[in-house]
């Protein structure tokens, strides 16, 4: 078997235009990815060096609640979030419109559930401290107010879409979730 | 309680297959349950947030971001053509190569999409080249991709022992079996198809052959060493070997293989972000309508239901692989096992069988699930490779399906498939 170069045969996507909040959504979501990678490392080099550091599990752990609910905003902003579409492909191209403001008015409920009361536990756990790091545990709770609140902006953004008659644009994302 | 979250799950169903997307159909389900049941609603983004803060899920985002570098450094080339010089001269020896390459490559990427898409578009393009049936050559890339999240690493795996509270190290030994077990009766299934369809032998490249492919591919083949060595020998924990084989994974492509360029880099982590946050946001819904599961002492009380049902473990074995079978026939594997842990593990648990064993069975059936139709997403993704219709590779993949069942059976009927070796190394 020859190995010749090129890639899948199919032709991803065409992608969707950056605006600058994208783009700075990206760098902060790509330095979270550095910031984990490194505090992992980290641990296991200070460890092999007979020097294991005490911060790098919690610390790690925070991280992962900021990557997490960033990559949520990524994944929000990119309409990769996973849906069944198979039934509601089935409505009447007239219907449509209806049924999306409804579902979407669904996340954005949830998405306000979330912003608003992150508020509240950022606010009680302001003066608790972490166990093995100098800051507060709120800090933990904080990346899931842009969170929520991209999630409400979004979908009434494709509440919006929805009826001035643009297409669905999301694309179904499943690479590497497996 | 249990009754209103039996209500609010019955919403809840019908919001998913309505098209909600599904992070928030299980975040609304729980968001109904506090506010009608009169719980502080703060409980949600609390346990949203609790699910993704422990250190063995970190392992998530660094397997996903080492299949993005490996994917984009194109070492899948060189294990191919290894594969191919080891394998590739007897009847049949592409799609043996293909088989052998998805089991290195399972080794490296826990990820059955991940392998199509990386190896897929070579190993479907020298199959069809040699004369092979289109169809043919796309249904055994598609079946020998669904080694990749049993042979360890794995990201399912890693969801399932934090979601299941099991330890993800011997999962991830538990899975080494069968899915060597995988690959080996998808080989014997080529050799039986490869003597019907008359398909060609080739010259044998010769020994030096061999090693000069071995030597070419060597960094890259010690990365599943560096993993499961690690991680078996007890210098890692599988958190820690994500990430030292991450590093491993950019050393190889910037410095030893030279395929990786910085300008790769900010995509690579894009990328890594978006699917991480894809697979988590799940996670943490789940966290959230888990706790209210738990509250409801729903699974206290389907477990009796369960148990009571089925009269022995084997029988819930066989109804609980066909429920996870049809369910991964029409739902994507991750979701439907956040949903499903809470439900199935503790039956499974009441009946003396070893959460690591039903692990490695769900993970499995639920894998399948990515080759059936209707939404068998590697079945997408290989049958666009290989430029077939949907229908055409829905019946194609019928037969490869049999090896993997027999799998699954054997894997169910006798537990030290998957429980010997996570015994033998850790005790």
């Amino acid at each position: 078997m020859s190995v010749e170069p090129g890639g899948p045969a199919s032709e991803p996507p065409a992608p969707r235009p950056q605006t600058l909040f994208d783009r700075v959504l990206y760098a902060v979501a790509g330095t979270f990815v550095v910031l984990l990678l490194g505090t992992v490392s980290a641990g296991v080099v200070f460890r092999a060096a007979g020097a294991p550091l005490g911060w790098t599990d919690e610390g790690a752990g925070f991280l992962m609640v900021w990557l997490a609910c960033l990559g949520w905003m990524v994944a929000t902003r990119n309409q990769a979030h996973i849906r069944i579409r198979f039934f509601l492909d089935q409505v009447p191209r007239r219907a449509s419109p209806g049924v999306e403001t409804a579902l979407q008015a669904g996340v954005a409920l949830f998405g306000g559930a979330v912003a608003g009361y992150a508020v509240h536990l950022i606010r009680v756990n302001a003066d608790v401290e972490a166990i093995s790091m100098p800051v507060a545990v709120a800090w933990m709770y904080v990346p899931l107010l842009p969170a929520g609140l991209l999630t409400v902006v979004q979908a009434l953004l494709e509440i919006r879409r929805q009826w001035a008659g643009a297409p669905h644009a999301g694309r179904e994302r499943f690479e590497d979730a497996r | 309680m249990t009754g209103l979250m039996f209500k609010i799950s019955g919403a809840w169903l019908v919001g998913l297959l309505a098209g909600l997307p599904m992070f928030a159909s299980m975040g609304l389900a729980a968001l109904a349950f506090m506010w009608i049941g009169g719980f502080p609603i703060s409980m949600l983004p609390q346990k949203m947030a609790g699910s993704v803060n422990s250190f063995p899920i970190v392992a998530a985002p660094l397997f996903i971001l080492m299949g993005h570098i490996l994917g984009a450094a194109r070492l899948t080339d060189r294990i191919v053509e290894f594969a191919t010089a080891v394998i590739g001269w007897v009847r049949g020896g592409y799609a043996h190569a293909s088989v052998l390459t998805s089991m290195i490559f399972a080794g490296m990427v826990g990820s059955a999409v991940a392998d199509a898409a990386g190896s897929g578009a070579i190993e479907i393009r020298a199959m069809k080249k040699a004369g092979y049936k289109p169809e043919t050559a796309a249904s055994i890339t598609a079946a020998a991709a669904t080694i990749g999240p049993i042979i360890p690493p794995s990201l399912p795996m890693v969801i399932y022992g934090v979601s299941a509270d099991v330890s993800i190290g011997r999962l991830f030994m538990a899975g080494l079996v069968p899915g060597v077990l995988m690959g080996l009766t998808l080989m014997v299934m080529v050799a039986f198809v490869a003597r019907a369809q008359g398909m060609a032998r080739h010259p044998f490249g010769g020994l030096m052959n061999v090693v000069r492919t071995f030597a070419r591919s060597f960094f890259a083949l010690m990365t599943p060493v560096l993993i499961l060595g690690g991680m078996f020998s007890g210098v890692f924990t599988p958190t820690e070997a994500a990430a030292v084989a991450c590093l491993y994974a950019l050393l190889l492509g910037f410095v030893v293989y030279r395929t990786l360029h910085w300008r790769q880099l900010g995509q690579i982590l894009v990328d890594t972000a978006e699917t991480t946050g894809v697979v988590l946001v799940l996670v943490m819904a789940a966290g959230a309508l888990g706790w209210c599961l738990s509250i409801a002492r729903v699974p206290q009380m389907l477990t009796p239901l369960i148990t009571a049902t089925f009269d022995g473990p084997l029988t819930f074995l066989l109804a609980a692989n066909l429920l996870m079978l049809v369910v991964g026939c029409f739902m994507e594997g991750l979701a439907a096992m956040l949903i499903l842990i809470p439900i199935l593990v503790p039956a499974a648990v009441s009946y003396g069988i070893d959460p690591v064993q039903f692990g490695v069975i769900m993970v499995l059936n639920l894998i399948i699930g990515t080759i059936t139709p209707p939404v068998g997403v590697v079945l997408f993704v290989v049958m666009r490779i290989a430029e077939l219709s949907f229908e055409a590779m829905s019946r194609a993949i019928l037969p490869w399906l049999l090896p993997l069942l027999a799998v699954l059976l054997a894997i169910s009927l006798w537990p030290p498939l998957t429980l010997w070796l996570p015994r033998l190394v850790m005790g």
